[in-house]
């Protein structure tokens, strides 16, 4: 294995993680805001169709992209209406979620399976950064959407711990009452945060069809969305580890993917053992984290999946 | 005064009504004739006694796992691994039934028995991560799903596919390893489902740790003011939750495909709705699965009738979203004062 080889590896291995930052970061603000959204997943998988869907009709990618968010916020307002307004248990709605939004990409993107979307989204290595040995081909000749995870990683930190929106929703995913009696909205607070964070799942899921694999395959999200879920945990609902955690689980998948080209002691165990991999990692990060929140504090929002009923605060 | 469960029922069955409504919007929008694909699916699915029995086919596994979920969830405890926990119990049986050679009554008690031993310990892991190392038992549950489907991916696409055979099954299991079946589709299993509910029932209701159960499932600081451990019960449900998920898959490899391959995906996942919409009482998850059941036969009818099968997803998602919203704002309509869980799964 020589460092050309390493380098480029390491490169895919950032394109990999990509649609596990997007939707983790999402899902991040939507939980620091005390919603739990498990329909991750689900959101995903409709995000990635629509995308194929309108990169098709429209023949250009930036609009199928744009689709795919609107598809994912509109999810998000489902999900809010039914957790924040009906205050409908999270964690079935969740589920019910991951089935909706399964059971319509599969059902409106039978036409659409394995056609390549001919406009997809290629890379686009930045000036001067892109220069720089071995940071620059790893991290600076991908394309737009992962430079956008770049600044989405900044944005959300500033977000949440430099703006006084940013505290309020924080607020509102720790103590409800105090924050509605500061004045603000909670329910309004925890709609925007799950439409985001519901955008970004659907942003993820248009990474992975016409940025990754260039084309839509019915449950092509394979369990990232809930991987999504579980770096969320891992990073302690904090943005900045949450780049850490990604780029671990990026890491994984290539490890799979590219077992075989590795060969030595990969080329003896199964491929399916082998895919085990991400979700035993899954776990055993979350165990790990989980012993040390044991100690500490682990950072999850207290007031995570409980509705905020004005009447009782 | 209504009757809660009058209350409950009316609006259960006025969601179902206006989730087959927001379907047959999906149906016009695609121009797909709405009352002849209903008809469709009614009558493939319960327009005869042979039509119930093929209904009744998918509701036994979805009858397992939806008990194993209620186990779990009366006591709070998000046990969403029900589909691993099933595939680890159809692997369980079908260690017995390929590699050993016992005779006749052995064969197949020996069977379930490893395949109820093997879900149970699937979900006593996920139990033994969170009581010892604190991890979310939503997503360890999950990603264990991934695991043992992958686990018995690489067996049947392994060493134990069919010699010579081209798709992804193990050898036939021998007789004495298959369950009793009953009429033409059915096994004996259809028969212990019932009275799997009925003992849960009792259990649930009148033992100690069914006691146990329910108080842990309603507040953790209520269960240590009683000196009830929260880790116990915990592991205590897991085992038993996953031991019954064992059962489904048992049923799949034992009953009439009688050799293992890779389970149709989603009856775990379906287990947890059913249980959900029976408010995790044993019997109504009976009635639950038969309810489902005859939606997923209508699903497979459709198909020989040339329509995407598909659409019983967007409508089986339909209806839940449905009576998710309705059963939640029924239930608070006379729950006041209502009771602050606080248990963030």
């Amino acid at each position: 294995m020589n460092a050309a080889f390493l380098v480029s590896m390491l490169a895919t291995c950032v394109a990999a993680a990509t649609p596990l930052l997007l939707a983790a970061l999402g899902e991040l603000v939507a939980e620091r805001s005390g919603v739990l959204n498990l329909g991750v997943e689900g959101i995903m998988l409709v995000g990635a169709l629509t995308a194929v869907a309108v990169t098709l009709a429209t023949g250009t990618v930036a609009v199928g992209v744009a689709g795919a968010v609107l598809s994912g916020m509109a999810l998000g307002l489902l999900f809010a209406f039914l957790t924040v307004t009906i205050r409908a248990d999270h964690v079935v709605a969740g589920l019910t979620m991951v089935l909706f939004g399964d059971g319509l990409s599969s059902f409106a993107g039978h036409g659409l399976v394995g056609i390549d979307v001919r406009d997809s989204i290629h890379a686009l290595p930045l000036p001067l950064l892109s220069n720089i040995p071995a940071l620059g081909p790893i991290f600076f000749r991908q394309n737009i959407l992962v430079y956008f995870s770049y600044i989405m990683v900044a944005g959300v930190w500033y977000f949440l711990y430099r703006t006084r929106p940013g505290l309020a929703l924080r607020a509102a995913g720790e103590k409800p009452s105090a924050i509605d009696v500061a004045g603000w909205n909670v329910f309004k607070i925890r709609y925007l945060a799950v439409i985001f964070g519901a955008g970004m799942a659907g942003l993820a899921g248009a990474f992975l069809s016409v940025a990754y694999l260039h084309s839509w395959a019915e449950g092509m999200t394979a369990g990232r969305g809930w991987v999504a879920l579980a770096l969320v945990i891992f990073a302690g609902w904090h943005p900045v580890k949450l780049l850490g955690g990604a780029y671990l689980f990026g890491f994984a998948y290539i490890l799979i993917a590219e077992s075989q080209v590795i060969g030595g002691v990969f080329f003896l165990i199964s491929t399916y053992v082998m895919q085990m991999f991400p979700y035993v990692m899954a776990i055993a990060v979350l165990a790990v984290m989980g012993r040390e929140s044991v100690k500490r504090r682990s950072g999850a929002p207290a007031a995570l999946a409980l509705p905020y009923v004005r009447e009782e605060r | 005064m209504i009757p809660r469960w009058l209350l409950l029922l009316a609006a259960f069955l006025f969601s179902v009504l206006l989730g087959l409504g927001a379907s047959s919007l999906v149906l016009v929008a695609v121009r797909i004739p709405v009352i002849e694909t209903f008809w469709t699916m009614f009558d493939g699915a319960a327009g005869s006694w042979s039509a119930l029995e093929s209904s009744l086919v998918f509701t036994e596994p979805i009858a397992f796992t939806g008990l194993a979920a209620a186990v779990a969830f009366r006591a709070r405890v998000w046990n969403i691994g029900g589909e691993g926990q099933m595939v680890m119990g159809a692997f369980g049986a079908s260690l017995i039934a390929l590699q050993t050679t016992l005779p006749a009554p052995l064969m197949l008690v020996t069977a379930v028995g490893c395949g109820i031993a093997c879900g149970a310990i699937w979900g006593g892991l996920t139990a033994a991560l969170k009581v010892w190392l604190g991890v979310n038992e939503v997503l360890s549950s999950l990603m264990l799903n991934y695991v043992a489907i992958l686990w018995v991916q690489s067996l049947v696409y392994g060493p134990w596919r069919e010699p010579g055979g081209g798709w992804p099954y193990s050898e036939y299991f021998p007789d004495t390893a298959r369950l009793p079946s009953i009429g033409s589709e059915l096994d004996a299993f259809v028969i212990a489902a019932p009275l799997l509910a009925l003992a849960l029932a009792i259990w649930l209701r009148f033992s100690r740790s069914g006691f146990e159960i329910s108080v842990v499932g309603h507040s953790h600081d209520a269960a240590r003011y009683a000196a009830i451990s929260v880790s116990r019960v915990t592991i205590l449900v897991m085992l038993i939750s996953g031991g019954i998920a064992g059962i489904a898959g048992i049923q799949q490899v034992c009953g009439s495909a009688g050799r293992l391959y890779v389970l149709t995906p989603g009856y775990g996942y379906l287990g947890i709705l059913v249980s959900w919409l029976a408010g995790h009482n044993p019997f109504l998850v009976l009635v639950m699965s038969v309810f489902y059941g005859i939606i997923m036969q209508g699903g497979a009818s459709l198909q020989i009738a040339q329509i995407d099968p598909s659409l019983v997803r967007i409508f089986q998602a339909a209806i839940i979203l449905f009576a998710l919203a309705g059963l939640t704002l029924a239930s608070r309509i006379q729950t006041r004062p209502r009771s602050k869980v606080v248990d963030p799964a």
